[in-house]
């Protein structure tokens, strides 16, 4: 490795770290920190760190690699992106939803700050993903491997959607009401939300373990 | 079937044309470099479409960038 590629890969590792930085105090105002802090509101703070550690890692992991062989095409960052992004929105609602209780009202002032949050959390997703299109400009950004990657992905996903439905569909038929954890709308539509984050959350999965099958 | 069917040989005709990086013949076959990477370590097996343009951009004819990898499979 000569000397400019270990400058690029030593500044690769520090972004890295700033990254991981980033995204653990990111997890903390957004999980455990009180929703105001000295006037500030937390949530949209994390949403933000957390946009910054998806950025740092990204550059982290584009400087930090000299190798072309292990070279991540932008359709790879963007399955990491997603992934992350769900894996962190599913966390957080699972952690927020368990807290407050899984029937809290669908007009509670906490519900709303907790679905602000979520889609903060996803707007900042899709800015950094079009920050990283943008960056990569002039070059061939997808082809036909990303399409048939993404299309098993989601061929995989298809089928973890169809197991998880119909287990719900099988637990709120057979299982007498009064046994029935979530037998109210709002923890049924909890439930539904939770069907679809999985499976999203597998298709994901799916395209970055398939990108990295074919890397090996 | 196990391994890949075909076997080609990107590399070797690439190499044969000065000046033809990964990079550059990805832009003329309209793929990532990392398609290119992909095929040329046998990873990934191109469409019909893609195959063409491979032959066309390395000069030569499809069936002298791919082979079947074992005869047995023909």
């Amino acid at each position: 490795m000569d000397a400019s590629a270990t400058t690029s890969s030593q500044r690769g590792t520090i972004w890295l770290w700033a990254g991981a930085a980033s995204g653990l105090l990111a997890a903390y105002l957004l999980l455990f920190a009180p929703n105001q802090l000295l006037g500030i509101d937390t949530g949209l703070v994390g949403s933000a760190l957390l946009l910054l550690a998806g950025w740092s890692a990204a550059y982290g992991l584009s400087a930090s690699r000299a190798n072309p062989e292990s070279l991540i095409t932008l359709g790879e960052k963007q399955a990491w992106i997603a992934l992350i992004t769900t894996a962190a929105v599913g966390a957080y609602l699972l952690y927020k939803l368990a807290g407050l209780g899984w029937t809290v009202d669908l007009h509670s002032r906490a519900l709303r700050k907790i679905a602000t949050n979520s889609v903060a959390m996803l707007v900042g997703a899709a800015i950094l993903a079009r920050l990283l299109r943008q960056r990569e400009a002039g070059a061939t950004l997808e082809d036909e491997r990303d399409r048939a990657i993404r299309q098993r992905a989601a061929s995989d996903s298809h089928g973890v959607l169809l197991t998880l439905l119909i287990g719900l569909v099988v637990t709120l038929g057979l299982t007498p009401v009064d046994r029935l954890p979530f037998s109210s709308p709002i923890a049924i539509a909890h439930a539904l939300i939770g069907v679809l984050l999985l499976s999203e959350l597998a298709r994901h999965a799916a395209e970055v373990w398939r990108y990295r099958q074919e890397r090996q | 079937v196990s391994g890949p069917v075909l076997s080609n040989r990107i590399r070797e005709l690439r190499q044969l044309q000065p000046g033809l990086t990964q990079e550059e013949l990805a832009r003329r076959c309209q793929v990532t470099r990392q398609t290119i990477i992909a095929l040329e370590a046998g990873r990934y097996l191109p469409s019909l479409e893609l195959a063409f343009r491979l032959a066309r951009a390395l000069a030569a004819g499809v069936e002298e960038v791919f082979q079947w990898a074992d005869d047995s499979d023909r």
